[in-house]
């Protein structure tokens, strides 16, 4: 009745924590590495100002504005088409070979490389449908890029709604569609909420598709009714396209942390934001 | 004594296989039917045919006739969002929606056009007292129904059911997940339900048949050995092969 | 086939100790007529001893079947199988001791025996006696129409009784110092009828057994 002592339970305890350590070490150290060599190079005109020829000074906030606007347009054009069809895979699907086809083409874009998008809406959407070097250009683009990720990361969530869910449903009369919206969709929210969230990681990370499409400009937004759809048409620069250039030149690394800085911060706001976003969905 | 429902040489087949044969059974108004038989023996394959459930599952057949009131509910011109409201069903695990106590029993009535807040309200208390857990809910309709015990979960789901007024409610072996003295209010719940409703119980507890139910009907691989009143099925069965199901002698 | 294999050895077990409560109580009754006969009071009081074994067997019995239905919660034949039970114990062992009755009357005749005061006595002990001992048979062998020959046996031990209650009236209109004899006489004889009766219902329980009627209403 006295306390054993297990030699493999021990190491194997041992190992656990050795992993966990390491991997909230990395996290924070990168983290805290990228803060301190980025923040003091940023400075209320670094954020709030273009970049300037002729004063000579840096400034980002065009990139900040072309990576929010991507966003935006790539979660407004993937996110509604990829619910939509992890709905359809999942609940009317059934278990048909196209469905299996589907899901076995969605998987495979999930691996392809970034650039190879890159070059697909460079060709289609730059050239074939004359869009030019645009934000538009990019945001459809990596539409299609995070449209796997939705779909499979909406499926799963949707799969793992406890089906007594659904037979309470239809057995108090509800239809399907009805079951869908009322049951299903709230359920399945926080996983959804992650698709969204891994989306957003993989948008604001990307440079090789966009460098294609959505090109290096970093002209100004200009603020009338008219121009904030007229920017759609320009190229534009995120900051991710922007670190690289800078990283690139390799002229000036300070300028790279701090556009890193500001990268890491935006996410984290971004992440934040859609959370609080989805909670509000969910109770309302 | 009237019949609400009946069932006329139903077969059912899952594919190739004949899960269910001839069976013929007419439910009797305001009463409690047990459907009894051990694991596999189509009982819940049954039930689930009394309001369509089995139409969800893929290469389902179905032959032979269930009528609701003289009308075949398998007829293509019957609406099954309105069958399922005058036929109800309570499954084996408590499935309360993740929404509020209020939300979970309105669900049905909204589906059926009701949105006026002072009728929904009054639909949630009648019903909520009619599975007999108002008292215990009244001061938290706004919380969570998955704060509630289990037993509480399943008279909350037996409301949400009767929120819509069916005309029979079907029970696939409600209490099989509870403990016993959630079972006996539940047990107490459907005695006092078949005043106003017909109540058709899968279980597969023998003697809960016997304390609460009518008439009883035993299944065995797909048929209906013997359909008849509960204390004559407990007392002198018929067919050897009830007697030997319900004496526990089955081989 | 059988998926309850305690419950069925508790209920053969029950099964075995009625049928060994039954021989005893055949028993009874026959040594108590014998004794009657022979006036045998060591045979007697050897009865009246072993009337408290009956009853110990028959507080075992219902101790069983109490805790049978307690913990199985039997249905249909096993529900039957157990009231049966417990109402034929009762009825066995009122026989036995009517039978304990008889023995202590039977040392209570000096000059004849009871057999002697009346003659219808004997025919009257051997049906009843008999009809106890059929009716054990009866459940025995689970035959409901050997019980149901044996119920209409009961009018015989009836006529008989009023036979012997003539032949006692006639004698002690012949002799008046006969009457106390007379008296104990027909108590025996009171109690055949009674033996007789218990022997009756012992039948009905058996055909109950078999078809959940008692005196041919459907009670289970």
């Amino acid at each position: 009745m006295y306390k054993k002592l297990r030699p493999m339970d021990l190491f194997l305890r041992g190992l656990i924590w050795l992993s966990a350590g390491v991997t909230i070490l990395m996290t924070v150290g990168i983290l805290a590495y990228i803060l301190v060599r980025g923040v003091p190079s940023i400075s209320w005109s670094f954020l709030t100002t273009a970049p300037s020829e002729l004063t000579g000074t840096i400034g980002i906030l065009p990139n900040i504005i072309n990576t929010l606007y991507i966003v935006l347009i790539t979660l407004l054009i993937s996110t509604p088409i990829g619910i939509g069809a992890a709905i359809y895979l999942t609940e009317y699907g059934g278990k048909s070979k196209f469905v299996k086809i589907i899901e076995f083409t969605t998987e495979t874009l999930a691996g392809i490389p970034s650039i190879i998008y890159g070059l697909f809406g460079f060709m289609f959407f730059v050239v074939f449908m004359g869009l030019q070097y645009s934000i538009l250009a990019g945001g459809l683009t990596l539409s299609i890029m995070v449209l796997p990720t939705i779909i499979r990361t909406t499926q799963e969530a949707l799969k793992s709604v406890n089906p007594l869910y659904r037979e309470a449903a239809l057995g108090i009369g509800a239809t399907r569609v009805h079951m869908i919206r009322t049951v299903l969709l709230p359920s399945a929210m926080p996983g959804i909420i992650t698709a969204i969230i891994l989306s957003i990681g993989r948008i604001v990370g990307e440079s090789a598709a966009l460098i294609f499409t959505a090109g290096i400009g970093v002209k100004m937004l200009k603020l009338t009714p008219a121009g904030v759809f007229e920017h759609l048409e320009t190229s534009g620069a995120t900051l991710t396209v922007q670190l690289y250039q800078y990283a690139m030149r390799g002229e000036d690394l300070g300028v790279s942390f701090a556009i890193a800085a500001v990268l890491v911060i935006i996410v984290l706001l971004i992440n934040f934001a859609t959370k609080r976003l989805a909670r509000r969905f969910r109770c309302g | 004594m009237e019949n609400i429902m009946e069932t006329k040489s139903l077969h059912l087949y899952y594919g190739d296989n004949q899960a269910l044969k001839n069976i013929n059974l007419q439910m009797r108004k305001n009463k409690i039917t047990a459907l009894i038989g051990p694991s596999g023996c189509g009982k819940s394959t049954y039930l689930k045919t009394l309001n369509r459930m089995n139409d969800l599952i893929e290469h389902v057949k179905i032959e032979g006739q269930v009528l609701l009131e003289g009308q075949d509910i398998y007829d293509p011109k019957v609406d099954v969002t309105m069958l399922r409201k005058r036929v109800g069903m309570v499954f084996q695990k408590p499935n309360p929606f993740p929404m509020s106590i209020y939300d979970n029993v309105a669900y049905g009535p909204r589906i059926h056009g009701i949105k006026k807040r002072s009728q929904l309200d009054e639909l949630v208390e009648t019903s909520l007292r009619g599975a007999a857990l108002w008292d215990e809910v009244k001061d938290r309709l706004k919380k969570s129904a998955m704060g509630l015990s289990g037993g509480q979960q399943q008279r909350l789901c037996i409301a949400r059911a009767l929120a819509v007024s069916p005309q029979v409610l079907l029970m696939d072996e409600p209490t099989s997940a509870l403990d016993p003295i959630s079972t006996m209010k539940i047990e107490d719940l459907m005695v006092e339900l078949k005043e106003k409703y017909t109540v058709a119980i899968v279980t597969h507890n023998m003697q809960q048949a016997a304390r609460i139910s009518d008439y009883t009907a035993f299944f065995l691989v797909g048929e209906m050995v013997e359909y008849a009143d509960t204390e004559k099925m407990f007392s002198m069965p018929s067919d050897k092969r009830t007697e030997d199901y319900i004496t526990g002698r089955f081989g | 086939m059988s998926a309850r294999l305690s419950f069925d050895r508790e209920l053969e077990l029950l099964n075995t100790d009625l049928i060994k409560m039954a021989a005893m109580v055949e028993e009874a009754i026959t040594k108590s007529i014998e004794a009657l006969g022979t006036s045998n009071r060591d045979m007697a009081r050897e009865i009246i001893d072993q009337d408290r074994q009956v009853d110990d067997i028959e507080k075992a019995i219902e101790a069983r079947s109490l805790r049978l239905l307690m913990r199985q919660q039997p249905v249909a034949r096993d529900l039957r199988a157990i009231s049966t039970t417990l109402k034929m114990i009762t009825d066995l062992e009122r026989i036995g001791d009517q039978a304990a009755d008889i023995a202590d009357l039977s040392m209570r005749f000096e000059e004849e025996s009871a057999m002697q005061v009346s003659e219808h006595l004997e025919a009257m002990a051997s049906i009843a006696s008999a009809m106890v001992h059929e009716s054990v048979e009866s459940y025995i062998h689970n035959d409901p129409a050997h019980a149901g020959a044996i119920i209409k046996r009961d009018d015989e031990v009836d006529a008989l009784f009023v036979s012997v209650k003539n032949d006692l009236i006639e004698k002690i209109s012949q002799n008046q110092d006969l009457a106390d004899d007379a008296i104990d006489t027909l108590m025996v004889a009171k109690y055949l009828e009674r033996i007789a009766d218990h022997a009756v219902n012992v039948c009905e329980w058996v055909i109950f057994y078999s078809t959940g009627l008692h005196k041919k209403t459907q009670i289970l």
